[in-house]
């Protein structure tokens, strides 16, 4: 930092003109100790924001967990031959076994003893429930229902700090990816859910993300010229407002929902334009290529990339990435000295035998090292207190399917048709990077031994961000998962 | 009530003469969606022979309808001249329904992030707007040239910003303004102007109004009761079902002055909406979706088994299916064309693809076919691809099409514990590799999924000479084809020839077909009440030929389409226990 950067840092709410105008005023600077005015063990003390990052990065289809478990657990556990080629980051994350997600299941015992028996469709569940933990309900037509997820409940808590991003939605394929047994596409196309019948739409360029974090800000913008900006812009937005009003006692009660919609947008628009001053200084450097211009590792690269960029600029706390949806082709891989070809869910469950498990085991491996690559670039942003981004970061990694037709035992046991469920919603497989500033101590494997819900782990992720007083969560959620600390 | 499906009431409207069905419904158990009917005292149940006497065809109410990203791309086409398809670049994608439409009023939903996009387009549109040729022409005609010059504010230029919001809001809001309406744009463009060229107040007002949600949504009034809706509800409802767009000048035209409440005008504006290049996007939109067509960009046919497979001929098929389709409509040809149909489109890959010869140059055209091994959908390599593996073809999931597609009866849900197929296995004992068909045998043995895999197999087995990119071949694996077919009634057939004669002469076909036109033009789910609906339009349709083109002008022209009621679905957030 130069001396004269430094001078002009004189408080934590730094004009965010002065850093997101572009090239013309870069600062090269990772991050600033003005960001952080006191240590971070001095704020969790003063039960300040703790500012801890969320993430979530979601594989359909389930894992074949035979090389993935490590058998044994604790501390000194064995690194499994899946997690081998992520050894270096170790100390870094937790592998977290026996969580299930039971309202994902086709028959779910509600709380209340209530029996629901919603038979096939475990592929619309498992994404669909991920992060709602919530029981769908199963229509094929437009009467959807789901429950908000974690990530939004933490979005609109955590918004305070980032209050023009709340939460980046990410995928790396856009649209729809199918329906299944009777439930709408909607469902196995999202986890984020910011209410029970809205998805969060998905961004999948990661150009246009880096823009919805970092730009539209003139350098060269005079006081009289950003004032009379403000104004003009928030005259389009009164009046957008009053034609929200006069439609909405011209229309029905199923419609007053999309207003509702609408205007919450209209909202956030104003927020952004209340909040184009204030933020910290940071420089995102250069934006990623045009859409089209890369393939799709590179594209995995790129989105972990704008995570990384935006946690560390603070512009959002929170972050959902579906790695591929079900039915891709991973034709990038080899398993069995040939390039796999099969779609991923049609090879899930394992009906053309041992190849189809080299197969998938191939899959699974690459996404752990995906999961590996994303906490290594955490890991190697520092935050400006000696703490790197992953330490003050929850990565959670997985799915919400057990994965195989067996249940941990030998290869031999890979007889779907007759082992019943092919797809279970417990026994999921759960990697948890980083320490969420101190919350979870990483390094081990847990093992969870009564079917403990998803849904206590992302209380647990939740109040490590801040949100203190959450103490339940869906259907199952009653509390923070333990031995995580 | 309301969750009765449409599928469980046109199933027994229908005529069983082709018990296609029974036995899969049969092994399976009730038909989805039947409901309990304690819930309902009294009546006739959907179903029941005097059904429709008893029902009062209520039209429904269609929720508030966001514009989809089609319709947006192509409304600020024809209302400002742009080609660029902003929407389609940058708006988050628009969900799908089961059938594979994108104009589901409920599930249109409004993100915070896709009002960003909005935000953003309405600013870079309202940019280049002023700038384009033609705008002030058809915009700003009536206004003093002295306001464009100078930065002084003045009447002429409250005057101009006035007819500016009348002309424009008309085309942008597909409706005339209020007069409250037109004040609230007068007072952006004026303090848009402030102090500076009044371009710059007309084009804060541009950005304000394609923001405003009388742009981005198509709202009807939801009054009391059963309404004929206004001229402007119907060029609004007429435009996005056939065209995809906004109405044109001749349809506001009509609309103003009550045109289009008269049925022969408005057979009139149909036949000429029918003729116009616009329409193609019902073509992509309506029938593409419908048929899967639209699926056939994420087909991924294996690179070494399929290496003819290449863009040129996946665009080869789209196009086939998208012409043969807009043919059988423009020629006013019976419905059942679509799967007997004795011509095709091709163009020299394709047609080399099909072993079809004669045919040269890039350019698709109409090529008459002996009818034995192309002819009708069920030949047509888009529909053959996106039914099949990477790596080969599935009878089942070609039969699955058959009946979700084209006879609108998907087979219920496998049981539970099964959640796909095994094509690929060897046999359990002695390890010898199994052809398709023995497979699938072996599975049908399994007397749970015998009941529909009797139905769904024989139909996909008829297409078996097509392989998994639709080529034709005598041999799989070097075994001969067998593409003889049973039907549970015992009926066989042999080959896709004779499959589309079945299926010609199914009147579930038909149905089906009228029933995913309905969707599509009301933008909703289906209401049980809605088979009477149904009903009336396939009836009058048949009085007119039973033509494709019949059929949409028939939906169009029904009650349903050109009144609204209030009938929506109710809240039930206790349903799912």
């Amino acid at each position: 930092m130069t001396k004269k950067a430094r001078r002009s840092v004189r408080s934590f709410r730094l004009k965010r003109r002065a850093l997101l105008g572009g090239a013309g005023a870069t600062l090269a600077l990772p991050f600033l100790e003005a960001m952080l005015p006191r240590t971070r063990r001095e704020r969790v003390k003063a039960q300040e924001d703790p500012r801890v990052r969320l993430v979530w990065v979601y594989v359909p289809n389930g894992m074949i967990r035979t090389k993935l478990t490590p058998t044994d657990t604790g501390a000194g556990y064995t690194l499994s031959p899946m997690l081998e080629p992520i050894g270096d980051m170790r100390d870094h994350f937790n592998v977290l076994t026996g969580l299930s997600n039971k309202p994902g299941g086709g028959r779910y015992t509600y709380p209340d003893g209530t029996v629901s028996n919603d038979g096939p469709g475990d592929h619309a569940r498992d994404t669909g429930t991920f992060l709602t933990c919530a029981r769908l309900k199963k229509t094929d037509g437009s009467d959807i229902r789901n429950g908000i997820s974690i990530d939004q409940v933490a979005a609109n808590r955590l918004r305070e700090y980032t209050p023009t991003v709340p939460s980046l939605v990410l995928a790396t394929r856009s649209g729809s990816y199918g329906g299944d047994s009777g439930y709408a596409p909607i469902y196995k196309s999202n986890i984020s859910w910011a209410s029970e019948t809205t998805p969060m739409d998905k961004e999948t360029s990661p150009r246009a993300v880096f823009e919805r974090l970092f730009a539209g800000f003139d350098p060269g913008e005079s006081a009289a010229e950003r004032e009379r900006r403000q104004r003009l812009e928030q005259s389009v937005l009164d009046s957008v407002t009053d034609d929200v009003s006069s439609l909405r006692g011209r229309l029905g009660r199923q419609d007053q929902v999309k207003l509702d919609e609408y205007l919450e947008g209209i909202r956030q628009l104003e927020v952004r334009l209340e909040t184009s001053e204030g933020m910290p200084i940071c420089d995102p450097g250069a934006a990623p290529p045009e859409d089209g211009s890369y393939d799709f590792l590179e594209h995995v690269d790129l989105m972990f990339e704008v995570i990384r960029l935006a946690f560390q600029c603070d512009r959002t706390r929170v972050a959902t990435l579906i790695l591929e949806k079900p039915g891709s082709v991973y034709d990038f891989l080899r398993a069995g000295g040939s390039p796999i070809r099969e779609a991923h869910h049609r090879m899930s469950h394992l009906e053309g035998g041992t190849n189809d498990v080299q197969r998938i085991e191939a899959i699974n491996r690459w996404q752990v090292e995906q999961f590996g690559n994303l906490l290594r670039r955490l890991q190697g942003t520092e935050e400006g207190d000696g703490s790197t981004l992953l330490d003050n970061s929850l990565v959670m990694f997985g799915g919400g399917l057990d994965g195989t037709g067996h249940s941990g035992g030998a290869m031999g046991d890979l007889t779907p048709r007759t082992s019943g469920p092919v797809h279970r919603h417990t026994n999921l497989p759960i990697l948890l990077g980083g320490r969420g500033g101190g919350a979870v101590r990483s390094g081990r494997h847990v093992l969870y031994e009564r079917d403990e819900p998803l849904a206590d782990l992302y209380i647990s992720m939740a109040q490590a961000a801040g949100l203190t007083d959450l103490s339940s969560f869906a259907l199952e959620g009653t509390g923070p998962l333990h031995s995580l600390g | 009530m309301q969750e009765l499906t449409i599928r469980t009431c046109l199933r027994s409207l229908a005529v069983p003469a082709l018990a296609l069905l029974v036995a899969c419904e049969g092994a399976i158990g009730e038909p989805v969606g039947v409901g309990d009917p304690g819930d309902r005292p009294g009546g006739p149940l959907p179903g029941d022979p005097d059904y429709c006497d008893t029902v009062d065809a209520e039209p429904g109410y269609v929720t508030v309808r966001r514009l989809n990203r089609v319709e947006y791309d192509n409304t600020v086409r024809d209302l400002l001249g742009e080609t660029s398809r902003p929407a389609h670049a940058d708006f988050p994608v628009d969900a799908e329904t089961a059938e594979g439409f994108i104009n589901d009023a409920d599930l249109l939903t409004v993100g915070t992030l896709a009002v960003e996009k909005y935000e953003a387009a309405a600013r870079a549109l309202a940019d280049a707007a002023l700038e384009r040729d033609g705008f002030r022409e058809r915009f700003l005609g009536a206004c003093d040239p002295a306001v464009f010059e100078g930065t002084e504010h003045s009447g002429a230029r409250v005057d101009c910003a006035r007819a500016f919001a009348r002309e424009f809001g008309l085309r942008a809001w597909r409706r005339p303004l209020s007069n409250g309406e037109v004040d609230r744009v007068v007072d952006v463009v004026v303090l848009g102007a402030q102090d500076r060229r009044f371009d710059a107040g007309l084009e804060l007002g541009v950005r304000s109004m394609l923001l405003s949600p009388n742009f981005l949504f198509r709202a009807e009034d939801h009054g009391e009761g059963v309404r004929d809706l206004d001229g402007f509800e119907i060029a609004s409802r007429l435009s996005y079902s056939l065209w995809a767009t906004m109405p044109d000048e001749e349809l506001l035209d009509l609309a103003a002055s009550g045109g289009l409440n008269e049925e022969d005008a408005l057979r009139g504006q149909i036949d000429r909406m029918m003729e116009d290049p616009r329409f193609d996007a019902f073509v992509d939109e309506f029938a593409a979706r419908w048929l899967k067509v639209s699926k056939l960009p994420e087909a991924h046919p294996d690179e070494e088994a399929f290496a003819s497979f290449d863009e040129a001929l996946r665009q080869a098929m789209e196009d086939e299916t998208k012409l043969f389709v807009r043919h059988v409509i423009e020629n006013d040809l019976p419905l059942t064309t679509l799967v007997d149909a004795d011509f095709t489109f091709l163009n020299e890959r394709l047609a080399a693809h099909y072993g079809v010869d004669g045919v040269e140059g890039e350019e698709m055209r109409l090529v008459r076919l002996d009818g034995l091994r192309r002819g009708g959908l069920l030949t047509q390599g888009s529909v053959l691809t996106v039914t099949s593996h990477a790596t080969r073809t599935s009878p089942v999931l070609r039969g699955v099409y058959i009946l979700d597609r084209l006879l609108c009866a998907p087979p219920p849900d496998p049981p539970a514990d099964v959640d796909s197929l095994g094509e690929d296995a060897t046999d359990d004992e002695t390890g010898e590799t199994l052809t398709l068909r023995e497979r699938l045998e072996q599975h049908r043995a399994d007397p749970e999924c015998a009941g529909c895999h009797d139905v769904m197999d024989p139909l996909g087995f008829g297409l078996e000479n097509y392989d998994a990119v639709g080529a034709w071949r005598e041999t799989d694996e070097g075994e001969p084809i067998d593409s003889y077919g049973e039907l549970p009634d015992g009926r066989s057939f042999e080959g896709a020839a004779e499959l589309g004669l079945i299926l010609a002469e199914d009147p579930r076909f038909t149905e089906c077909v009228g029933e995913k036109l309905l969707t599509y033009s009301l933008g909703r789910a289906l209401r049980a009440e809605d088979a009477c609906t149904l009903d009336g339009i396939l009836e009058r349709a048949e009085l007119r030929g039973g033509t494709l083109r019949a059929l949409i002008e028939e939906t169009v022209l029904d009650d349903v389409f050109r009144r609204v009621g209030t009938t929506q679905p109710e809240e039930t957030p206790e349903e799912s226990r």
